[in-house]
């Protein structure tokens, strides 16, 4: 089993330099990374901790559910012709999709891709008359409840060598907002899952994403030549590789999660609390030892994640009662929250309400631990950060329900979505070619309609680099649960005005000298930037935007605006000064954990061939170590 | 493995407590190599009374050692960490890059700009020093190559590249030098070499000097060789 943790590293090393010096590392001194607690100097201007809110966030500890199903699987088949949606390693259209392709025959891993199917519930708020039936908050545990047939899938990203894999397993719940699985966290978390060996697990959870691949993506893979995206009209019908996909009710989502999360712990006989029996005899990943199962989500679907933690988590248990999820990350959460939608059976006497919308987006205390990594604008004066912020906790959970494991690393200067995320989206090679994207909508074919629009600052958009302390966060994640490791705190941003539990209007958060955000997570590119971070953009006029998101995309990217080599020079005092700045903060994120080593060597390196401050960065710069993701 | 990595390359080291003319007395006066980035030297050293000491090396921009040893410019950036005690227990008490108080792990007790000197070909700062009140004890002073810096806040913690870049002797290369070895923070070629002296600067305010010194020798880390 391949290991290769944060703990690890330590022991490793702490054993390692014992060696070097001749001496014997003291027993106790293994269990525990140094103090780094003469990095925390990150606070106010008058030295104190920025506020907290001091609520407590207990969540109900409903009976657990003893007979939460595990869904059943089928294999779907991957073929020369026939691959599944985001498939990476390869495509009928070529090699794989962009760097991709290669990273992963790098790192030895492959893809699979299952049904999902079982019978889920529809959750919903009981009436003010009338007790019904599948009420989940009052009955949650009645089987009768989960009538309703469902078929959804996933898709597996895992070493093809068992003995590689980690027994970690990271289920992605996908981004829907584009319409279609959007795969945004492996994205942003590949390096991290793979040089790991973490398998990762891609959930298709929504009616709109099913939709797309049945009458999208599914005519273009079963009809199409392997060059030319094809005119549906001969591809509808039965020749659809997701053509069994059922998940007509939104309000199957959370049985989905509970059931699939089932399956995965399942896998090569879960065996909890000393059960002996084993969990099923047939496997989903044969040869694969399951040990812990996470759960990630980004943007509108890290919502989805909160409202599963808060409300079904703690009801959809292991047959002994333990957590499907062993830990969760739902990260960069703003707007409006979920809810917990569907269509409420006829005659059930319940409803669908709209669940208070602060209190579905502020994540309850769990069982489980739970990282938050929220960029800039998620929780910044547009937005609800009252409802997004919560305090820290780190109290283990014993006894039962006393658990409070919560950490939010809120990371100044990152916008919500960078090019990282969407250039890294192979959903224009699977849904159609960007070719035919016209400003009054697509050109001949009638296949998925992609936004059209253009960002005013689009050759300067931002390339913030968040996607490295989303790798940290997810290790950060994983060591808490299999070792214990509390992860490092981050204050948040400093503000002018109190956000925790106030009007989210009167949030105004202080810039520095440099014009980007003080306080939060402090990494090297606000503290000794190169430039100017601006994280939401405005969609310029030309092409007029064609489509619901062409507006929404551009406030969710960011830009920047280089500094000028005067500015440079005023602020390094030459090259080897600007490299040791970066050098120094970035190997203190490294100790800390908030940055994982092979981040850290590229943000150096990055460093080291930047002409700062002989001159600017120039227009539209980027990180190497962004194009080397 | 670490009986190959022990005695790599030259050592010479003044292993007495000697006064000097210039009224310093003399913990140590070292000149050495290092057999890649990782290398690191170490020396324990004994106090039996307290007094100030200062760790000064010279091999970045060169100079005149306390025992009147002249090194030439040209090595590379050094760092140094200092610790009460020995082993893996060590505690850090100090570390310093370019004297200049950088954000390094452990408390600053840099000697402060214009302790060290200027390399006249780079125009940069390259060696450290650190000047700190000791009691007495036992302690363990190591040199490292810049960024291989003391993580504490323990010895056993390690040293940053040592820990999380194992096995490589050639960190500094991404900073882009045609050596591709022993390479500073501005892209300039520097050799193997360094220089250290620890003294103190008033005889007479240290009552009892011992002579306790230990040279661990350089040591390659090779791990994963």
């Amino acid at each position: 089993m391949k290991r290769k943790t944060r703990l690890h590293q330590w022991l490793t090393a702490a054993l390692l330099g014992s060696a070097a010096l001749a001496v014997s590392l003291p027993a106790a001194a293994q269990s525990d990374p140094p103090d780094n607690s003469w990095m925390d100097n990150w606070v106010w201007p008058d030295g104190s901790w920025p506020p907290q809110d001091t609520n407590t966030y207990t969540q109900t500890q409903a009976p657990v559910d003893p007979t939460t199903p595990v869904a059943s699987f089928t294999a779907i088949p991957i073929t020369a012709t026939s691959m599944p949606f985001n498939y990476r390693v390869g495509s009928v259209n070529g090699p794989g999709f962009g760097v991709d392709a290669a990273l992963m025959a790098s790192y030895g891993y492959t893809e699979m891709e299952f049904f999902v199917s079982g019978n889920a519930n529809t959750y919903y708020k009981a009436a003010t008359t009338g007790i019904a039936t599948c009420d989940p908050i009052s009955y949650p545990t009645n089987l009768a409840c989960k009538t309703s047939p469902y078929t959804s899938r996933i898709l597996v990203r895992i070493p093809s060598n068992p003995t590689n894999f980690s027994g970690n397993v990271v289920v992605e719940i996908y981004n829907g907002t584009p319409g279609y699985d959007a795969d945004v966290e492996w994205a942003q978390t590949e390096q991290k899952l793979m040089r790991d060996g973490d398998a990762w697990v891609g959930l298709t959870n929504g009616t709109a994403p099913v939709t797309v691949l049945k009458n999208d993506y599914g005519a273009y893979k079963t009809c199409g030549s392997s060059t030319v995206f094809p005119s549906p009209a001969p591809c509808t019908g039965t020749n659809n590789r997701y053509n069994a996909l059922n998940f007509t009710n939104a309000g199957w989502a959370w049985d989905i999660i509970s059931q699939t999360g089932a399956l995965i712990k399942s896998n090569n006989g879960y065996v909890g609390n000393g059960s002996a029996t084993p969990l099923p005899a047939s496997n989903l990943l044969p040869g694969y030892q399951v040990n812990h199962v996470f759960a990630m989500a980004e943007s509108g679907a890290a919502q989805t994640l909160v409202l599963y933690i808060n409300d079904i988590h703690s009801v959809s248990r292991m047959p002994d009662g333990g957590p499907i999820f062993d830990g969760f990350m739902p990260d960069e959460r703003f707007g409006t929250g979920a809810t917990i939608g569907g269509t409420v059976p006829a005659g059930s006497g319940g409803s669908v309400a709209a669940w208070p919308t602060c209190s579905t987006r502020l994540v309850l205390n769990s069982d489980v631990p739970i990282m938050n990594l929220e960029t800039q604008p998620d929780v910044g004066p547009s937005s609800e950060a009252w409802c997004v912020r919560r305090a820290d906790g780190s109290t283990p959970n014993v006894p039962y329900g006393a658990g409070n494991m919560f950490r939010s690393w809120e990371l100044a200067g990152s916008p919500h979505l960078t090019p990282l995320v969407t250039g890294n989206d192979n959903s224009v090679r699977d849904l159609g070619p960007a070719t035919t994207v016209t400003s009054a909508g697509l050109g001949s074919d009638t296949g998925f309609e992609f936004p059209v629009y253009a960002c005013t600052h689009a050759s300067n958009q931002s390339t913030f680099p968040k996607e490295i302390f989303k790798q940290a966060s997810l290790t950060e994640l994983i060591n808490w649960v299999e070792y214990g490791i509390v992860p490092p705190a981050s204050p948040p941003p400093e503000a002018l005005t109190n956000l925790v539990l106030t009007s989210p209007t009167t949030a105004k958060y202080v810039l520095d000298g440099y014009g980007n955000e003080s306080g939060g997570l402090r990494t090297p590119f606000v503290d000794y930037p190169d430039r100017q971070w601006f994280v939401n953009d405005t969609t310029a006029s030309t092409p007029t935007p064609v489509g619901p998101l062409a507006t929404l995309y551009c406030t969710l990217y960011g830009y920047n605006v280089p500094f000028t080599a005067t500015q440079l020079q005023a602020e390094f005092a030459n090259h080897a000064a600007y490299v040791k700045d970066i050098t120094n903060e970035t190997n203190a994120l490294v100790i800390n954990g908030n940055m994982n080593p092979w981040n850290g060597t590229a943000t150096k390196t990055d460093a080291a061939g930047s002409p700062v401050p002989t001159s600017s960065i120039g227009t539209n710069p980027i990180y190497g170590l962004f194009l080397n993701h | 493995m670490l009986r190959k990595a022990l005695g790599l390359g030259a050592l010479v080291a003044a292993v007495t407590a000697l006064t000097n003319p210039a009224s310093a007395t003399i913990i140590s006066s070292t000149t050495g190599t290092f057999t890649g980035d990782e290398a690191t030297f170490a020396l324990q050293f004994t106090l039996t009374g307290s007094g100030p000491v200062i760790a000064r090396t010279l091999g970045y921009a060169g100079g005149t050692q306390v025992d009147g040893n002249v090194v030439a410019a040209g090595g590379f950036n050094s760092d140094l960490a200092l610790f009460s005690g020995t082993g893996s227990s060590a505690t850090l008490l100090a570390s310093d890059d370019d004297s200049t108080g950088n954000p390094l792990p452990g408390p600053s007790s840099s000697c402060g700009a214009g302790a060290v000197k200027t390399d006249p070909t780079t125009g940069l700062v390259g060696d450290s020093c650190i000047s700190l009140l000791l009691g007495a004890g036992t302690y363990t002073l190591v040199l490292t190559e810049y960024d291989n810096d003391a993580i504490g806040p323990t010895l056993g913690a390690g040293f940053f590249e040592s820990i999380f870049n194992p096995g490589d002797p050639t960190f500094t290369s991404i900073n882009g030098c045609s050596n591709g070895q022993f390479c500073d923070a501005g892209g300039n070629n520097r050799t193997d070499a360094f220089a250290l002296d620890v003294t103190v600067p008033e005889p007479a305010t240290l009552p009892i000097l011992a002579t306790g010194l230990l040279a661990l020798g350089l040591m390659r880390h090779r791990w994963n060789a």
